[in-house]
């Protein structure tokens, strides 16, 4: 509470560390506006991050992975994870810069093997993988099949389900497998 | 599966040759597939098994998409009843009939 004394300003307020009301005379009387996030929207739904419901970015986990973002390779800091300080925002920064770094300074990435495989002596180039594809890997390379960078590839398999050549698999959910998961799981009930 | 994404109308299509009832598809909250439009996809897949159900005389309705959160438990546990009750009422698969005569 504020109230206009003799000599300026006679703010009021609670101490929740001395549990008791507190006056202070001041000269000048400054609040902090409060911070929107603004956006946000379009990139998250770009890069798949996700959003906290004031639209701020959340990052991958608040204490093991506080600059993290879920996504792989992309990190947070500043306003754009929360309000927050200068100061805050410049150790968050300090933060993101070396987690950032740790990746860059590897030889080796070492990435997931669920990755779809296209079988070029089947690949009809039909175009279907490469518009079906969320992220547009699948290119039609040099000899007129369809490629897939392991380095790009999600792992969704989607491209492997709408190839209508069988030309696709998804390493570690081929269809071979899938089938006999399918095969193994009804002899176990039928 | 990492996604109902990668379902084919063949990993259905293998599930009903073997004798099974009923398949449920279930996938993430339509709009919220970390892959964009996996279970979109997915809902098609299962139209088009659906389809080729009802033309050989098997019933489309034994194939089902469903969408879910990962917190809805309640929910799956209603649309797993529902499915079982759809079922029940369809009978068993024409397929594990024959199947049981040849043998």
């Amino acid at each position: 509470m504020a109230e206009a004394a003799k000599d300026g300003i006679e703010v009021t307020f609670t101490d929740h560390v001395l549990n008791r009301k507190l006056s202070v005379s001041t000269d000048l009387l400054v609040l902090s506006a409060g911070m929107e996030a603004e956006d946000t929207e379009e990139l998250s739904s770009i890069v798949k991050l996700a959003r906290t419901p004031e639209g701020y970015f959340m990052e991958a986990h608040v204490k093991l992975r506080p600059v993290d973002m879920a996504t792989e390779g992309i990190f947070v800091c500043g306003t754009a994870h929360s309000p927050k300080l200068i100061s805050e925002s410049i150790a968050q920064a300090y933060a993101a810069a070396s987690r950032a770094v740790t990746f860059l300074a590897q030889d080796h990435l070492t990435l997931s093997a669920v990755t779809a495989q296209v079988e070029a002596d089947k690949c009809a180039s039909c175009l279907i993988c490469v518009r079906s594809c969320p992220y547009d890997v699948p290119k039609i390379n040099a000899d007129g099949v369809s490629e897939i960078d392991e380095a790009l590839c999600h792992g969704c398999g989607i491209c492997t389900a709408e190839c209508p050549a069988k030309a696709i698999q998804l390493n570690w959910y081929e269809d071979d497998q899938i089938i006999c998961k399918v095969d193994a799981l009804l002899e176990g009930v039928l | 599966m990492p996604c109902t994404g990668k379902v084919d109308v063949i990993h259905i299509m293998r599930s009903f040759e073997k004798g099974a009832d009923g398949v449920a598809v279930v996938g993430c909250l339509e709009g919220e597939c970390h892959f964009n439009a996996g279970n979109l996809m997915a809902r098609r897949r299962v139209e088009q098994a659906q389809k080729i159900l009802d033309t050989v005389g098997i019933g489309g309705e034994r194939a089902q998409m469903y969408n879910l959160s990962s917190s809805e438990g309640p929910r799956f546990a209603q649309y797993a009843t529902e499915m079982t009750e759809k079922i029940k009422e369809l009978g068993p698969n024409p397929i594990r009939i024959a199947q049981n005569k040849a043998a």
